[in-house]
């Protein structure tokens, strides 16, 4: 009972606000759509207190819906500790994320506000479908779920081309990844005849492990796709679009999450075909380099920190690519909370300018304005960068030294990602919040309904990683802190947030003449290598003439003309019989005689 | 071969030149005529039969027949007055209201 | 004797409704049409159906064919001529069916039996039909007077003047 509730809450919050959103109002919507939040929450973190206390999975098999021959697809929910605990992260960042979106959108009540937390709940629904169902159909029925809502929301202000656009590309990328998803959901049925997750596990072993290599691959795609990784990943960044609130909750904390978790969840199916892991830390390692770089040269006020994401998704990736899964969910939890912290504060910047800005280097001098968000986002920023003894120090500390293990190569990669993050994290929080002042308005902080959110989330930032023994101990796998690394890791976040500090705030070097300088690099990493204009020009607009070119030719000289042929003979047999209906009594007359005379003639040839 | 089988096979002839004649005629007048043919060769079979088994039911019926005729002729010419009073029909082609 | 009498109606019965149909002139038409009911008249008397051929006289050749000459005199002259005439294209076309429904006919005809005799027929054939009619077929006969007037009322109803 508790365990439907969890994920029945938000659905039912959906069906209410959708159906009566317009009578009840946009405040009232936003309440509701919270409440889904929140009591998604209690439920789950009870379900989360039963599970680990007990040691015993609850596993809830709702119906079956499509009796096969020897098989059966049934709809279910599994709660164990892996999927319970991040159910609780999920719906708890998500809450919160709610409350402060009632500010956040508090401007736009009236213009029909509701909707906007219609899809939230529905994307809280699918979200916690991905989390709990117990088979791989039920994922994708989520993962798609969250794709329409991202599409929804990343879209949201439909009204500007950019929103529009960045909602289609997120649509047709994550299209990509879903097919190569629902391609491994069809091969794993064909490896394992049965989608239920636990008989997977069951039976990973006994499989060819090429086979099972090419299934997690198949998935992995999917995971991909819906975390903006390498190189599916130019959707992620341009989905800064949407609305703040929307930015956090899905391109942030939790849906873009969704691939890390998915991946941890099919982990027996990885660990047993080695050579995927690979290929799962190749893209993870090449990813969190590339977007850091390219989050060092971005001015958007949201893009650095969605490059930030990916940078980090790349880690997590790096991690369970390295086979350190619990270190992977563990910085995801971590990551939920600083980044949505980070999203949030940025997004309270942004709405204190009534959301007209964009740019960091439009505003500046902001912590004599805005001291509450000043501390939110720095706070945010030094999880991120991983300074002792914040959340983020803890679960990246583990990610890289697990790294190191694995590999001297990855992990030297892994400390670059940390020195670029730190640097590109505390140029943004130095532009934005100390320098001159170069904004005109006069800006106030937020309200409350937007701070207390920041708040609980920054306490979160800054606790959580005393967890980490914790959390590890549920899983069994307990990991000894290094602590050779972990001061390199300290030292290293430092060293990045002295280098910010000292050109955006001391002014050693002078930034714009050093872009100028280095231009040519300074431009390959702010169009994000050339891939997003790649994509644009020789994928999309390749699409488009291929299209144009099939149209004129395909459709305009074959379709067209068997259309239009099929038109001519119809109307050129009618024209023919028509002729025979002339009105005329004489043509009748001669016409139903030779009836007559062939009815006649059939008479005696069959010998009447 | 009997007297009346060879009136029957005259009537037949003459049954398809009335017909011949509604076919190929364009005035209604002489197409009306024409069908007076053809109900004409209809009694000349009916009179044969008759002569043939030596019986007065055909003639009967030709007596009806001729009923027939009169009333036919009545009513289609009367038919042919007025449609050409009212609309100055006269040819059958230029009567193509059958074709809607 | 028989088949002379009878090459002699036929020729002047085909010849004249060959007229009948080929005529240009609708007027001469209807007189090669009466010269068909006499023909036919005559047959009838050959026969051996004599009230059927005075009938015939009297209803054909008096009543019908002056009420065609009395509706063509009421149409305008010009008009009708001007719709004289036949199909061409049509009486190319109908010769070969009619040739052929001829035989088929002709054929179904011939190779028919006619063996029932009903042997009522006496020397007095006026008497004999005028029986038959007003014993056996009395019904049918009233119903015919019924139908000759409807067709009176509705010929009068149709060549009225609209006022």
């Amino acid at each position: 009972m508790e365990g439907l509730m969890v994920i029945l809450s938000p659905l039912i919050a959906f069906a209410i606000i959708a159906l009566f959103g317009r009578k009840i109002g946009d405040l009232a919507s936003a309440i509701i759509c919270t409440l889904g939040g929140a009591l998604s929450f209690l439920f789950s973190t009870f379900i989360s207190y039963h599970v680990i206390s007990s040691q015993n999975p609850i596993h809830l098999k709702l119906y079956n819906f499509l009796p096969l021959q020897n098989f059966t697809l049934s709809f279910g929910l599994y709660f164990d500790t892996l999927s319970s605990i991040t159910t609780s992260i999920v719906t708890s960042v998500a809450t919160l994320i709610f409350v402060y979106s009632i500010g956040y959108m508090h401007d736009l009540f009236g213009q029909w506000t509701y909707k906007f937390y219609a899809y939230l709940s529905l994307f809280l629904f699918a979200m916690l479908l991905i989390l709990l169902s117990d088979n791989l159909l039920g994922i994708f029925f989520g993962w798609e779920g969250v794709g329409l809502a991202s599409y929804l929301l990343i879209g949201y202000f439909h009204e500007t081309k950019k929103a529009a656009n960045a909602s289609l590309e997120a649509f047709t990328l994550n299209r990509v990844g879903d097919w190569l998803f629902i391609f491994g959901i069809i091969y794993c049925f064909y490896l394992f005849g049965t989608l239920d997750l636990l008989d997977i596990f069951k039976k990973v072993n006994e499989v060819d492990k090429n086979l099972l290599g090419v299934a997690a691959l198949l998935l992995f795609g999917g995971a991909v796709g819906k975390s903006g990784q390498l190189p599916l990943h130019t959707w992620l960044p341009n989905a800064m679009a949407g609305p703040t609130p929307v930015s956090a909750l899905l391109h942030a904390a939790t849906m873009v999450a969704a691939g890390v978790y998915l991946v941890a969840r099919v982990y027996p199916v990885f660990e047993n075909a080695p050579q995927s892991l690979k290929v799962v830390a190749l893209v993870g390692g090449v990813t969190a380099l590339f977007a850091a770089l390219s989050a060092t040269v971005q001015t958007d006020i949201k893009k650095i920190i969605a490059f930030s994401t990916m940078s980090q998704l790349g880690l997590m990736y790096l991690a369970l690519g390295v086979g350190d899964q619990v270190g992977a969910m563990f910085h995801l939890t971590t990551h939920a909370f600083f980044k949505a912290l980070l999203f949030l504060s940025a997004g309270s910047v942004i709405h204190a300018f009534g959301h007209h800005v964009h740019d960091i280097f439009e505003v500046g001098n902001l912590r004599k304005q805005m001291p509450i968000t000043y501390g939110m986002f720095m706070v945010g920023a030094l999880a991120l960068a991983g300074v002792f003894p914040l959340s983020g120090f803890w679960s990246k500390d583990r990610i890289i030294g697990s790294v190191y293990e694995a590999s001297f190569g990855l992990g030297v990669l892994a400390s670059v990602v940390s020195l670029l993050t730190a640097y590109y994290i505390f140029r943004e929080a130095f532009v934005m919040f100390h320098g001159e002042e170069r904004h005109k308005v006069e800006v106030h902080e937020s309200e409350g309904v937007m701070v207390v959110p920041m708040v609980v989330l920054a306490v979160m930032a800054v606790g959580a990683g005393f967890f980490e023994a914790w959390y590890s101990g549920l899983f069994g796998a307990h990991k000894e802190i290094h602590i050779d690394i972990a001061v390199i890791s300290v030292v290293v976040a430092v060293v990045g947030i002295v280098i910010a500090y000292m050109v955006y705030v001391r002014g050693v070097v002078e930034p714009h003449k050093m872009y100028e300088s280095l231009k040519v690099v300074h431009v390959t990493l702010k169009e994000q290598f050339f891939t997003e204009k790649l994509y644009h020009n020789l994928l999309a607009n390749g699409y488009m003439l291929y299209s144009s070119v099939l149209y004129a030719v395909f459709e305009k000289q074959f379709i067209d003309r068997v259309v239009e042929s099929t038109y001519r003979v119809s109307s050129g047999i009618g024209d023919l019989i028509k002729s025979l209906h002339t009105g005329k009594i004489n043509h009748y007359m001669w016409i139903s005689y030779l009836g007559i005379t062939i009815f006649l003639i059939l008479l005696i040839i069959t010998g009447g | 071969m009997s007297i009346s089988l060879a009136y029957i096979i005259l009537s037949i002839f003459l049954f398809l030149l009335g017909l011949l004649g509604v076919i190929i005629r364009k005035n209604l007048i002489t197409m009306l005529v024409s069908t007076e043919l053809m109900l004409n060769s209809a009694n000349i079979v009916l009179a044969s039969v008759d002569h043939m088994m030596k019986g007065v039911e055909g003639q009967v019926f030709a007596l009806f027949v001729l009923t027939v005729a009169a009333a036919e002729v009545a009513i289609g010419l009367g038919l042919v007055v007025a449609m050409f009073r009212l609309k100055g029909y006269e040819s059958s082609s230029e009567i193509t209201h059958l074709r809607g | 004797m028989e088949w002379i009498v009878f090459s002699f109606l036929a020729v002047w019965l085909i010849i004249s409704a060959m007229g009948t149909i080929f005529f240009k002139n609708p007027v001469h038409s209807i007189l090669s049409f009466l010269s068909v009911i006499l023909a036919t008249a005559g047959i009838f008397l050959h026969l051996k159906a004599e009230l059927l051929a005075g009938l015939q006289l009297i209803i054909y050749a008096v009543a019908i064919v002056v009420f065609y000459v009395l509706v063509i005199t009421t149409v305008p002259w010009e008009r009708v001529k001007k719709f004289e005439g036949i199909y061409k294209r049509e009486l190319i076309l109908s010769l070969p069916m009619l040739f052929l429904s001829f035989l088929s006919i002709s054929y179904l005809v011939l190779k028919g039996q006619f063996e029932h005799e009903l042997n009522v027929a006496t020397l007095n054939n006026v008497k004999d039909v005028g029986k038959s009619l007003f014993t056996q077929y009395l019904l049918p006969f009233e119903i015919a007077s019924i139908i000759l007037l409807v067709a009176m009322i509705g010929a009068i109803i149709l060549g009225r003047k609209e006022d």
